[in-house]
């Protein structure tokens, strides 16, 4: 070692480096820890005094603040006031919002969030996760926020607005449990011209109330559809009345679809399958089977797999079936698409808890034994046992 | 594995103690700033690293090696769970380095531009720093005595969110 670099090793060992880096470092360090933590680094040292400041990304959570006894309204008024008070103090842009509540019920009084974040338009990504209790309805100034590209809202409830242009940027959409009509998910899907991304998960007690929205409908508001997830009663809703073998517009752009499915139901199978069938680019395919707890809707007729059986699935990869009951129409169903897949690399089963060793040894011994069509012959087929926690 | 046959093209990376290290192209292409170099024709047999001493450099350069070995998400569908498991274990023990060490890999990450190994180094810090009292976190970071607030203008700090200092 020349002693020049000896010199400068140690001039860098006794420096405190850290000071020396980049403000985008400074700030991915802050945003991988809680936000409390993160604002806590301003009386670290003049460098760190202001950092937190322009953090782009900021995650509230309802754990951030701490009250005496626990007490929840406290809790609450606290988490809103610490909220706009970094917002106040904050003097960048900032792209990426996310506010979890845990189990406050919150209320009007969170809306001052809302209409301070509206104000400009850099926020591009918002995430709100209301209490499962009782749902956070947005306030309409969560309209104004025009330049989002990605929202995700769990536990809210959505109205209809009375004036709504749309968001105009957006891509992506997450409902979580969101309490809204069919008629403002219409309104709100079709006034969003870039849509890609859609996840409707979870209930909606006043979905069905109101004008009928179907697949079909609610395809033709999303045209560039690439990422299509619909789980829990949202699927009951949209495929009632059933569906055609096959829509009139090919869903081109879509490739990756997640669909809940009640296989002894008409219509959702129907459903599923026209949804396939309609959609010759996809990747990935996941259904999660789940079962009517009113036996009342079952169907006895239900549509013949085999009718669906001229189509093919050139690009799809990845296959999966959560909670597989090993009903015969699901074993139809899996032996179709791996039919009809020749680039298929996984089909991949999680069965249902339901399903017992004796069952699931005949069924792993029914697949070997009769021979079943396989377009992809290094398709790999995984059967597992369900995972204490699923998906 | 296949990425260290002897027929694959070498870069020789030079430190800034002069210590060279021959490695595959492969490995160095994990560095977004040495790809843009080979891509623009503008990097020579030797890329010469000034501000990178060699300790630093042979740790970022294992880093690289482990991370250009192992199937990348995209490739294929269908990486085994045991492969990203085991590229996790692997990070959590190359993060197991004093704090010194951690900045100099977290400077010489930044000036390659290795997206991987930046978040990696920052998730560290940050793990070691949550939870921890101001006076313990400037002794993990070594923050300079003269670089402190004084009493007055740590008070108005503490004041601007008293809420997350009580």
């Amino acid at each position: 070692m020349t002693s020049q670099s000896k010199k400068m090793k140690v001039q860098c060992l006794n420096s405190d480096r850290i000071s020396s880096l980049p403000q985008d470092i400074t700030e991915n360090i802050l945003t991988r820890m809680p936000i409390r933590d993160a604002i806590r680094t301003s009386i670290l040292s003049r460098k760190w005094r202001s950092s937190w400041k322009s953090m782009t990304k900021l995650f509230f959570n309802d754990k951030m603040v701490n009250v005496p006894c626990n007490c929840q309204k406290l809790k609450k008024y606290k988490l809103r006031s610490a909220i706009l008070n970094v917002l106040l103090l904050h003097t960048g842009s900032i792209l990426d919002i996310k506010i979890e509540v845990g189990e406050l019920d919150v209320d009007s009084e969170f809306d001052q969030i809302i209409r301070y974040l509206s104000r400009n338009n850099s926020l591009q990504k918002f995430r709100f996760l209301g209490s499962l209790k009782h749902c956070y309805k947005l306030p309409s100034s969560f309209l104004s926020l025009q330049g989002l590209e990605f929202i995700f809202l769990g536990n809210c409830i959505f109205r209809h607005p009375i004036r709504f242009d749309g968001f105009s940027k957006l891509r992506g959409v997450v409902f979580g449990n969101v309490d809204i009509t069919s008629k403002t998910l219409q309104l709100f899907l079709s006034k969003c011209p870039l849509l890609r991304h859609l996840a409707l998960i979870g209930g909606s007690r006043y979905f069905a109330r109101g004008s009928k929205l179907t697949f079909v409908e609610l395809l033709q508001c999303v045209p560039l559809i690439e990422f299509l997830e619909i789980r829990g009663p949202y699927v009951e809703y949209l495929s009632a009345g059933g569906m055609p073998h096959e829509l009139a517009t090919s869903l081109v752009k879509l490739k990756c679809l997640y669909l809940g499915v009640c296989f002894d139901v008409a219509d959702e199978l129907s459903s599923a399958l026209c949804l396939i069938r309609s959609s010759p680019n996809l990747e990935e395919l996941g259904l999660m089977g789940y079962d009517k707890s009113d036996t009342a809707q079952i169907s006895k007729n239900l549509p013949d797999i085999h009718d669906y059986s001229g189509f093919t699935l050139d690009h799809l990869d990845v296959f999966w079936m959560e909670k597989f009951a090993n009903k015969d129409r699901e074993v139809e169903f899996l032996k179709l698409i791996m039919a009809m897949s020749p680039l298929l690399k996984k089909a991949q089963i999680e069965l249902d808890k339901s399903v017992s060793l004796d069952e699931e040894n005949k069924m792993l011994r029914n697949l070997l034994q009769l021979p079943f069509q396989r377009a992809s012959p290094s398709a790999k087929l995984i059967i597992e046992r369900p995972k204490p926690s699923s998906r | 594995m296949s990425t260290s046959s002897s027929s694959s093209k070498k870069i020789v990376l030079k430190s800034a103690d002069n210590e060279t290290f021959e490695i595959d192209e492969i490995v160095a292409l994990e560095s977004q700033a040495i790809k843009n170099m080979i891509e623009d024709e503008c990097a020579d047999n030797v890329i010469p690293l000034g501000n990178i001493d060699s300790k630093t450099l042979s740790k970022i350069i294992e880093y690289c090696k482990k991370h250009a070995e192992s199937p990348k998400k995209d490739d294929n569908a269908d990486i085994d769970e045991k492969a990203v498991e085991d590229l996790k274990s692997f990070d959590a023990e190359f993060a197991k380095v004093d704090m010194p060490l951690i900045q100099d890999i977290l400077m010489a990450a930044n000036f390659l531009n290795i997206d991987n190994l930046i978040g990696l180094m920052c998730r560290t810090i940050a793990d070691r720093i949550k939870g921890k009292t101001p006076e313990e976190i400037r002794k993990i970071l070594n923050i300079n005595k003269n670089d402190l607030l004084s009493p007055e203008q740590e008070a108005k700090a503490r004041e601007e969110n008293s809420w997350a200092f009580d």
